[in-house]
């Protein structure tokens, strides 16, 4: 990933600065600071919404957010007239619309990668859990995994995951399901549970959805997806890429962020809310 | 502002100002101090972006609950300014001498 492209994914990484690209976006026009900012403090997905005055919300983008948008490219913010403009630049935009187009994304760096940065695609479930076992047994520090739902997991994975646990790997497994939770709470008590907050883990999208993603070391990544077919049956593929400096190592550490380590902070919540002793 | 501890005196050649951080993150008390000692409003000065990245600059003072000693000083909308892990002290820079 060159500089200017590490700079994108870092700007998008952060949910204030997609809020701001989103409503720049719904207006289709000219903003000014202070419309903008009175659109996103009634927008629940604005950190500072309802918490932050509108004089607030607008020293933030002024000061910050508007200039460090332009300054990726993704925005014109005019500073003298203190207005902006999503600049729906088609080529931006194929590239970095949300994070559903991961595969898009991903196929389009697929042209400027070097040899140690490529990324694998596995098309067979078989092949997708051999891989996975191979993660689990390789970690040295840390695992972290997510599951979308329940139909992915096998107990032949647990042994795996268990040594791992028993050679100090701190293991951190979400899942949206509460069926889930509870697998990997039964099969593995040593590990972290938690319930993955990530927007874009959500269903509720026609396009594929992620259905699992097991990150190693936070240096190599494994993300499943559904492909579904006319006929409504769906099978999974799954890109792996390894090492720090792979495109989607460190696109996927990005998006992640702060919540690789944060996680205690979830699932101590999680955990509490809980009517028994997990 | 309630947090302002010297007032602006008028006889004062070089009117300098202490604004306590308190509940703000840095990035945000140093343009409401700047603002004040210029008497400009917020969206009238340049953007603290474009001297410095805010992120940073208050990601460094978060993490500096060490005890360790951090000071910033810088040049921004003609001010002086001084960020340490409590308080911003602006200066206006006299252009005229």
């Amino acid at each position: 990933m060159d500089r200017e492209d590490e700079q994108v994914v870092r700007v998008l990484a952060d949910a204030d600065h997609r809020a701001v690209l989103a409503t720049l976006s719904d207006a289709a026009g000219t903003l000014t600071v202070e419309a903008l900012a009175r659109r996103l403090a009634r927008n629940a997905s604005y950190s500072a919404a309802g918490g932050a005055d509108v004089e607030s919300v607008m020293l933030s983008l002024h000061h910050n957010h508007l200039p460090r948008l332009d300054e990726a490219g993704l925005i014109r913010y005019d500073r003298f007239g203190r207005t902006a403009r999503y600049t729906g630049d088609v080529a931006l935009e194929n590239r970095w619309d949300g994070i559903e187009t991961i595969e898009e994304l991903l196929s389009e760096f697929d042209d400027e990668l070097t040899d140690g940065d490529s990324i694998e695609t596995l098309e067979s479930s078989a092949e997708i859990y051999e891989r996975g076992r191979r993660l689990a047994d390789e970690a040295e520090r840390e695992l972290f995994l997510i599951y979308t739902s329940d139909e992915l997991l096998v107990e032949g994975c647990v042994p795996h995951a268990k040594a791992a646990i028993e050679r100090g790997v701190e293991f951190h497994a979400g899942a949206k399901s509460p069926s889930t939770r509870k697998f990997f709470r039964d099969y593995l008590p040593d590990a972290t549970i938690w319930d993955p907050q990530l927007d874009w883990m959500n269903e509720g999208t026609s396009r594929p959805g992620i259905s699992r993603l097991i990150f190693a070391d936070r240096e190599a990544v494994l993300v499943g997806l559904w492909h579904g077919s006319q006929s409504g049956t769906k099978t999974e593929v799954a890109m792996f890429g390894t090492g720090a400096t792979n495109p989607l190592v460190v696109l996927i550490r990005e998006l992640l962020g702060p919540r690789l380590d944060h996680l205690d902070y979830q699932s101590e919540a999680f955990l509490g809310d809980l009517p028994f002793e997990p | 502002m309630s947090d302002r501890h010297i007032p602006d005196g008028g006889s004062d050649p070089s009117p300098h100002l202490t604004h306590r951080i308190g509940n703000r993150t840095p990035s945000e008390a140093i343009v409401r101090a700047v603002a004040a000692a210029t008497d400009t409003a917020i969206l009238d000065l340049d953007p603290l972006y474009d001297v410095i990245d805010p992120d940073n600059l208050d990601g460094a003072f978060a993490s500096g609950g060490d005890g360790s000693h951090l000071e910033l000083t810088f040049t921004f909308n003609g001010c002086a300014v001084r960020v340490t892990q409590d308080r911003v002290d602006v200066t206006l820079i006299d252009d005229n001498g």
